[in-house]
């Protein structure tokens, strides 16, 4: 009896990796259209690579603090740099898993936000997969993450192209791993969409009070005066 | 030592040692970036050749040259070019005209079914307008965002040098009711989409008395000052 027990606790601590059993994801959505957004008078995603350009920096940033053999996942939103492939004349599709790849991270592409939330709860053996890290960068207000914003709906964004607060129910309390860490880099989303974020997943995030500015290549900075991050 | 012992034992090792290194959670945040943080390690990945300003005052493309330069812009655009954000419609006043633009008054598949469709102009309300069956009357008429494909199926308004510049137009709209519905940022609401084949003009005319939707919660005052990402 004792033996077989301790046969069997051996067996479960042999089963636990010797490096961190966790998954930092990174969410990118995708660039407007110029064709919708050239017009405008505050016209947004000039430069196509935004929400990759930005997520690349912010990766140097935190590696340090990333655990060896911790999982990187880079999510992102697929028809939104398919639509502005045309317009940039070269292919966006390539050139995001070569700007990603140097990372480590694998590209998963989605194209429909429950896409994104099957992933969060079942895109790995979540009893021994944890979510550690999400980090989006892309279009947002205080209600919604909008992967699609001007790229198939003239400043609008098609629904299955978002993550609207109505949508967080379906994520999972259970796929994140205790000191699970969440921050939306995205304009306005500590006014509402953390509350409503934690009040989902139990993660705490770190979201804007104001508007954040893609516009300088590096990590979105708060363009909004009086502005601030907030949890 | 008898060889399951030894084997609990290295294996119990294994697992107190493997257990706080999964529970490293990122707890050791690098502190936030500061207002202009690490611009200096982004762009240089990207050799594109920059591209004209969007606020350039242009000479009329015509429509299917709606494309910019051939070229994307660098990563690291001037501060101002990516600048507030603001999901509004306002657009920049009609440049310039060297020459007059002809406005076809038919475009793409003018077969099958058909709609009626009132082009309205509303500030910070994203969506093309309303849209009714033939004999409907207006008060029936649905707000609605219209599914293009940029020089394929496009809104009337793409051929004129401002696509708000045919407001107050009504269209007969060839094209059917998307299998989705389109989310307004500003007033947190989503509406219908119309997939867009072809239209023909009818001419100017007046605007219903009717007014977009709005979500339960919404409010002018509440969206328009505090919501999405909007200039104030």
């Amino acid at each position: 009896m004792t033996r077989t027990f301790l046969l069997l606790l051996a067996a479960w601590a042999a089963a636990c990796p010797l490096h961190a059993a966790e998954e930092h994801i990174f969410i990118s959505g995708g660039p407007a259209l110029r064709y919708f957004e050239r017009h405008k008078v505050n016209t947004h995603d000039v430069f196509w690579g935004n929400f990759i350009q930005a997520a690349l920096v912010r990766h140097k940033q935190i590696a340090p603090s990333i655990p060896p053999g911790a999982r990187f996942t880079w999510m992102v939103f697929r028809p939104g740099y398919e639509r502005r492939t045309p317009e940039a004349q070269f292919d966006l599709l390539a050139e995001v898993e070569k700007r990603i790849a140097p990372t480590g991270a694998s590209v998963v592409w989605f194209s429909h936000r429950d896409e994104l939330i099957d992933y969060l709860n079942r895109g790995q053996d979540r009893k021994v997969l944890k979510i550690a890290r999400v980090e989006y960068f892309g279009h947002s207000n205080k209600r919604n993450w909008m992967f699609d914003y001007s790229s198939r709906l003239d400043g609008a964004v098609a629904d299955f192209g978002c993550l609207h607060v109505r949508d967080l129910p379906k994520i999972r309390k259970d796929v994140f791993t205790p000191g699970a860490y969440a921050r939306s880099w995205g304009c306005h989303s500590g006014e509402e969409y953390s509350g409503a974020w934690q009040k989902s997943t139990g993660v705490p995030m770190v979201g804007a009070i104001g508007k954040t500015d893609y516009s300088n290549g590096g990590i979105p900075f708060l363009s909004t005066p009086g502005g601030r991050w907030t949890q | 030592m008898k060889p399951f012992l030894l084997s609990f034992t290295l294996a119990f090792l294994a697992g107190m040692l493997a257990a706080p290194l999964a529970a490293q959670a990122p707890e050791n945040e690098p502190p936030l970036p500061a207002p202009s943080a690490a611009p200096s390690a982004a762009p240089s990945a990207a050799p594109e050749s920059a591209a004209p300003s969007e606020t350039t005052v242009e000479t009329q493309p015509a429509p299917a040259a709606e494309a910019e330069a051939p070229s994307e812009p660098a990563p690291a655009p001037a501060p101002s070019a990516d600048e507030p954000e603001e999901f509004s419609q306002k657009t920049l006043p009609p440049p310039p005209s060297p020459k007059p633009r002809v406005i076809p008054s038919r475009h793409g598949q003018t077969t099958g079914e058909t709609w009626i469709g009132h082009r309205a102009v509303i500030e910070r309300y994203a969506g093309w307008g309303w849209i009714k069956k033939e004999r409907e009357p207006w008060s029936r008429a649905r707000w609605v965002m219209i599914e293009e494909e940029p020089g394929q199926r496009m809104a009337p308004g793409r051929f004129h040098p401002r696509p708000t510049l045919d407001d107050n137009t009504q269209y007969r709209l060839y094209g059917s009711l998307a299998d989705y519905q389109g989310y307004e940022p500003n007033f947190d609401v989503f509406v219908d989409v119309f997939r867009i084949e072809g239209w023909e003009t009818l001419g100017p005319a007046e605007r219903p008395a009717l007014k977009p939707p709005r979500s339960a919660s919404s409010s002018q005052g509440r969206w328009a000052e505090r919501g999405a990402n909007l200039r104030r």
